[in-house]
């Protein structure tokens, strides 16, 4: 390989876009020349922190809690193996006698290693000035005891913890009461100089009733700061700290941070603020809503009086959306069959395994499932899961709530799941309810439940979203699937720019396409000129999540030869085969005279795609057919012209649909 | 939770991610395995060597969970030759040798050098990691050949790695 070959090779494999051929040339050449492997590794490197830098790819925030909350609920990694893979250089291996001492004596080894890098870190921290830290010496413990809990709570000096499956409620002597929701974390300490309550909350959700007093009240959460004189509030910390007032009034700070210089607001009754982020920075947004009655539900779990409002109505669908059709498998074998009156699907091997349904894209709904285990391998579970265009997203167990059902009977259980995607994107569980069937008094129930890791990474590249079953060590079997209500709120925007926020925004695919704007026939928008090309061109208007009722529209015009297809195509995800709908020589084109303007609609519901083609004003084409989900975004195709044709597209109009039949 | 690695978390993740960001190139996967890699270093704490540095002790950690990630799922881009993978686990040891702090002062040196950078070099670069765009979309808005880009964008990594170098080596850094 010529050196400015190499580089350029070097170069597009380091921004993933080398083609495979290049690839298996760039690697052989690579494998031979230790300088090389130096280039590529110093590429690749530099790639990161530029990356990092410049594209703002960061460990997200929470990152350094998850992994602490992780080792703290003893948790086992699924690469615990992987340090037998180490080698020596990097992770020495032990002697046979030391092997034998860390068992027995584990405590005395975490001292002996533990503890010296400890040191070494504890004079990192010192030297950096960690000014919190020093901050902690200056306060006394407060005087909480906890008043009722349920579930294990970690108590370690003024360190309160409840864990996936408890909750608890403290009360301070001047009877301040604060509620912890499940994974929640607070350090309770008291500033001497004020004597006030200084609250530090680390994680989860607090529920916060502040008796009338002298004495400051502060809640401590990330950056935000929280000041109360007798009020009632919740905390939420996820991503961001969300402050929501019940009752009273309170003032929030946020820190400065980076540029952004601190910031102070005050609350009253009804409000609450969480960030919102821009380009120029971090604002705080207040909005006056009401409480979700979910974000209340929890507090019932520890006897708070709280009133909870009604839930609101959810539209009924009329049919079961869920698509057994087409579906994806991973792991397990999975049987699906269809009967007259339902379809029951069988997971057959004993162990873990997956089934992913189309492409179903409610914001909001209720799915109900019938399942029984079949044979058990281990600690049998079954799962909902939440997927996006990559087949990434949160998954819902359930293991101890099964586990508990079937020791009282075992045999079919009935699962009815609520969930919503939240205004920060986050697909949530808010009400779930599992019983025995035929006994609904044996049940297990729990609420608002929020996958935090996987929601996280899901929300960030959410696209459209299916809805999928699992099993975790057993086989099963599920029947009477359904979606018993669904709802996408009304004004959601489906589509980030339409063709009348400028053609700048719209991205030409591939192939020989000019965009020229206001030159076409009427009230015109855009004008698409393609031609001498035989790859074809694409479109793409960027598609806005959760996007399911919507209609492309435009005009039509060509000239030259005829040997092309054009119409709308679906683009699958990554790896997968797009669907398109489209028309093609022989079919539309031979009713209608050569040189003269056609209409076109594709009228897209859910996954279903109605065609309708019109020539001034009369229907010559009206079809309807199914696509394949999931799907990323349509964009509009032609393709195989030769250098005599020229494809015209006008007044292209990508619209949300409203809930009438078309 | 051992405080102690409570501090040794928060000070090393970031370089964690950056090495499996490196050798990954996808910032959610280079997430979930930084957090499994802490993970697995919490439970064989038994097994590290207190004479040696614990950031490349977890990244060593890091490298083979990137690996084992590779067999199970194909999709990923990952650097195949082993000995690529010791380098980059190498260089981030240059770059941040023992103490964190020292990566911090890279990434600042980064900064800087970036400030100072070429205009053209910057531009493009500013598109393609900060925009995210691909080399063809960059040509087409540059109005060069792709070869151009892709040129530019070796050219532009080479120059600040120099420039970072000779910044931590005014500063007196070990590098």
């Amino acid at each position: 390989m010529r050196p400015a070959e190499f580089q350029q090779a070097l170069s597009q494999l380091v921004s993933g876009e080398i083609a495979d051929s290049d690839l298996e040339r760039l690697y052989r050449h690579i494998s031979d020349s230790p300088s090389a492997q130096e280039d590529l590794s110093r590429h690749l490197v530099m790639d990161a922190c530029l990356n990092m830098e410049l594209g703002r790819v960061r460990p997200s925030s929470g990152m350094v809690e998850a992994i602490l909350e992780r080792i703290d609920a003893g948790a086992e990694s699924r690469f615990d193996s992987v340090a037998d893979l180490v080698d020596q250089e990097s992770l020495p291996k032990c002697s046979a006698r030391r092997s034998h001492v860390r068992k027995r004596r584990r405590k005395g080894v975490l001292i002996r290693y533990v503890l010296p890098p400890l040191a070494a870190a504890a004079a990192i921290v010192l030297v950096l000035n960690f000014f919190e830290l020093i901050d902690f010496s200056h306060r006394t413990q407060a005087d909480y005891r906890v008043l009722k809990r349920t579930g294990h709570v970690q108590v370690r000096q003024n360190v309160f913890a409840t864990g996936s499956d408890s909750y608890c409620l403290l009360k301070c002597t001047d009877e301040t009461v604060l509620a912890l929701d499940q994974n929640t974390k607070v350090a309770l300490s008291r500033n001497p100089e004020t004597r006030g309550e200084i609250v530090e909350h680390r994680q989860g959700r607090l529920y916060v009733d502040v008796t009338q007093r002298e004495t400051p009240f502060v809640v401590r959460s990330g950056i935000s700061r929280i000041e109360a004189l007798g009020t009632k509030f919740t905390v939420s910390r996820a991503e961001d700290t969300i402050v929501h007032v019940m009752d009273g009034v309170v003032g929030v700070t946020r820190d400065k941070h980076g540029a952004q210089p601190e910031q102070s607001i005050v609350l009253r009754k009804g409000q609450r603020v969480l960030p919102y982020r821009i380009e120029s920075g971090t604002w705080l947004k207040v909005e006056t809503v009401s409480m979700d009655r979910h974000d209340l539900l929890w507090l019932a779990e520890l006897a708070v009086a709280v009133p909870v409002p009604e839930q609101p109505a959810i539209r009924p669908v009329e049919s079961n959306f869920i698509d057994f059709d087409n579906y994806l498998t991973s792991g397990g074998v999975w049987n699906v069959e269809k009967t007259e009156k339902d379809v029951v699907i069988r997971q057959e091997r004993p162990g873990d395994g997956w089934l992913f349904f189309g492409s179903p894209m409610w914001n909001k709904g209720e799915i109900y499932f019938e399942f029984k285990v079949l044979k058990d391998a281990g600690k049998p579970g079954v799962h909902l899961v939440f997927f996006d265009d990559r087949l990434a997203g949160p998954s819902f167990g359930w293991a101890n709530a099964m586990k508990r059902l079937r020791k009282k009977r075992d045999g079919w259980i009935n699962t009815k799941v609520l969930f919503e995607r939240t205004a920060r994107d986050v697909m949530v569980v808010k009400e779930w309810v599992m019983w025995i069937q035929g006994d609904p008094s044996v049940r297990q129930a729990g609420s608002n439940w929020a996958i935090k890791g996987g929601g996280k990474r899901w929300a960030e590249k959410s696209g459209p979203f299916g809805i999928g079953l699992g099993t975790t060590d057993c086989s099963a079997e599920f029947r009477n699937v359904k979606l018993l209500q669904a709802e996408i709120p009304p004004g959601t925007t489906l589509f980030e720019d339409d063709f009348e926020g400028g053609l700048g925004k719209w991205k030409v695919g591939v192939g020989d396409c000019k965009i020229v704007e206001g030159k076409g026939v009427g009230k015109s928008r855009c004008m698409l000129v393609c031609g001498t090309t035989s790859e074809g061109m694409a479109i793409l208007p960027n598609l806005v999540p959760r996007c399911r009722d919507f209609e492309v529209s435009y005009k039509a015009y060509f000239s030259g030869n005829v040997q092309f297809r054009y119409g709308v195509e679906f683009q699958a995800p990554e790896g997968g085969e797009n669907v398109a709908v489209q028309f093609r020589q022989g079919s539309i084109v031979s009713r209608a005279r050569m040189g003269q303007w056609l209409h076109h609609r594709f009228i897209v519901r859910g996954l279903y795609v109605r065609s309708l083609c019109f020539h001034k004003g009369k229907l010559l084409y009206d079809k309807k057919g199914r696509i394949r989900g999931p799907f990323v975004n349509p964009m509009l195709v032609c393709s195989k012209l030769t250098d005599k044709d020229t494809f015209y597209v006008d007044d292209v109009m990508i619209t949300k649909l409203g809930e009438q039949e078309d | 939770m051992e405080n102690a690695f409570q501090i040794l978390v928060q000070e090393y993740h970031e370089m964690v991610f950056a090495c499996l960001l490196a050798l990954v190139n996808d910032s959610h996967l280079a997430e979930d395995l930084t957090q499994e890699a802490f993970v697995v270093a919490y439970r064989r704490m038994g097994d590290f060597d207190k004479t040696r540095d614990f950031g490349s002790w977890v990244r060593g950690i890091a490298r083979h969970i990137a690996m084992a990630e590779q067999r199970r799922s194909k999709r990923i881009r990952f650097v195949q030759i082993e000995k690529v993978q010791h380098m980059i686990s190498d260089a981030f040891y240059q770059a941040g040798g023992p103490a964190p702090s020292l990566w911090r002062r890279r990434m600042e040196a980064l900064r800087s050098c970036l400030a100072k950078a070429d205009e053209r070099l910057r531009k493009i670069l500013d598109l393609h990691y900060g925009k995210k765009m691909k080399a063809e979309h960059i040509a087409e808005q540059l109005g060069v050949r792709i070869e151009a880009v892709w040129k530019r964008l070796s050219r532009g990594r080479h120059v600040l790695r120099d420039c970072i170098e000779r910044r931590l080596g005014q500063d007196g850094a070990s590098v």
